[in-house]
């Protein structure tokens, strides 16, 4: 491949696991240590620019000093957001998870059927091994080499795709094999995109500050409920009524509020655990996050009606023990 | 005891063990993640939840005391190693469980509460 590259990291992984991969040669493998030192020996995220030196040289160019600002860029807007908006990581070379949905099939219920499973893998692999070696050699005349045999597997895997025999692949149906395989000579990025994915990281960075200020519209709210409430008690005259409410409607709320952050912090990591440790999900994909918020929401849901009655007797039994009822 | 009061005094330890969860989220959270900087299930946590409330310290805090309680089960799904959860102090572990069984706890005593009551 001519000149410098860089790809996005589509799902957390160890470092050393993601440069072994790449299948790079000893040469490249320096030169890479070199150009990531901003995920060098940590856990890569998804979203993170994963730079491919330019394999003619072994010094560092302007281009890649270039792309590595880029990197520490997206590096550390990403670091500033959290990892609800998935849709940044969608535009990366998912040949490697195709791989993995591949696998699973649906069961495999003959073994022909288990056959030509088999054959799709095989030619898949067949695909990821040719991107390899392309990265590799880095050469024009790879480039025409690789775009030549890359066609004739994938006429291969459109006949082994085609009609029923897709079923079962993991793959959908979605027009052309690149655009099923979510793979494209864009898979590999140039400047111009870099650019433009370090501006949507910096807007979702952004965005997600924002989001933030959701928690705390929300205890402004109870907190804004609790005091009508006690308004309304109190506007009617009845003064024990007035003293009742202040008593019964905020233990309701410190409870409530109590109740629902308990609730919501406790259910978002006991969910992400139980996704994680049943189905086997990756700790960073959708599907996690999608776990953390629908375990977290019933948590801080449920522990916050339950907070708000418990409160409710609280109250009630403080107002009788003050004596404020006599 | 009656259940009532059973359900209202684990209301009360819940709110007790929030000034605990506080202190171990803001002084010990850091160092005991610095144990598992490996493990990528407490390194995309972390990553998820740092822009929520808190930074998402409690959130981090209770998962932390998750892999720490049941490192075996983590391992299987190579989300960490148990060798790194052996490396952190037995102080400092003590600091990160503390505060999520407080809080699982009041929990299940204000569900127990309710259930037994309805």
């Amino acid at each position: 491949m001519q000149g410098p590259y860089v790809f996005i990291n589509d799902r957390p992984q160890l470092y050393p696991l993601l440069k072994l991969s790449l299948s790079l040669s000893p040469h490249a493998q320096t030169k890479f240590d070199t150009l990531n030192q901003h995920i060098r020996n940590t856990v890569v995220l998804p979203g993170q620019l994963v730079i491919i030196g330019d394999s003619r040289t072994a010094s560092c160019t302007a281009e890649e000093a270039r792309l590595m600002l880029s990197a520490r860029n997206v590096k550390h807007d990403l670091m500033a957001h959290s990892a609800a908006d998935q849709s940044l990581i969608k535009n990366y070379d998912l040949l490697q998870t195709i791989m993995a949905h591949t696998s699973i099939g649906i069961g495999a219920a003959s073994s022909a059927w288990s056959k030509h499973l088999a054959a799709i893998e095989k030619t898949l692999m067949e695909i990821d091994d040719l991107h390899k070696q392309y990265l590799r050699k880095g050469t024009m005349g790879a480039r025409d080499e690789f775009l030549v045999k890359r066609r004739a597997l994938f006429a291969k895997l459109e006949i082994q795709l085609s009609g029923m025999a897709r079923l079962g692949t993991g793959l959908k149906n979605e027009g052309s094999i690149k655009k099923m395989l979510g793979i494209s000579t864009k898979s590999y990025w140039h400047h111009g995109e870099i650019r433009k994915y370090e501006e949507t990281v910096k807007r979702i960075a952004k965005a997600s500050q924002m989001l933030k200020k959701g928690t705390y519209i929300g205890i402004a709210l109870d907190v804004g409920v609790t005091a009508l409430e006690i308004t309304e008690a109190c506007s009617i005259g009845r003064e024990r009524e007035c003293t009742r409410a202040k008593f019964v409607e905020g233990g309701k709320l410190a409870f409530g509020i109590s109740g629902a952050a308990a609730g919501g912090e406790i259910g978002a990591a006991l969910g992400v655990f139980a996704c994680a440790l049943v189905f086997g999900i990756p700790t960073g994909g959708v599907g996690a996050l999608g776990c953390a918020i629908v375990a977290g929401a019933a948590g801080g849901l449920a522990l916050g009606a339950l907070g708000s009655e418990i409160g409710e007797h609280a109250g009630t039994r403080l107002y009788d023990v003050s004596g404020a009822n006599q | 005891m009656t259940l009532e009061s059973m359900g209202i005094v684990s209301g009360v330890i819940m709110m007790l063990s929030f000034p605990i969860s506080f202190y171990a989220m803001y002084t010990k959270l850091e160092e005991a993640e610095s144990y598992l900087r490996f493990s990528t299930f407490i390194v995309m946590f972390k990553h998820m939840f740092k822009a929520g409330l808190f930074e998402g310290r409690m959130k981090r805090l209770f998962a932390v005391a998750l892999v720490i309680l049941m490192p075996a089960a983590f391992q299987w799904r190579r989300l960490v190693l148990v060798e790194d959860v052996k490396a952190i102090p037995i102080r400092l572990k003590l600091w990160m469980v503390m505060p999520f069984l407080l809080t699982l706890f009041s929990i299940t005593g204000m569900v127990l509460s309710w259930l037994l009551t309805t």
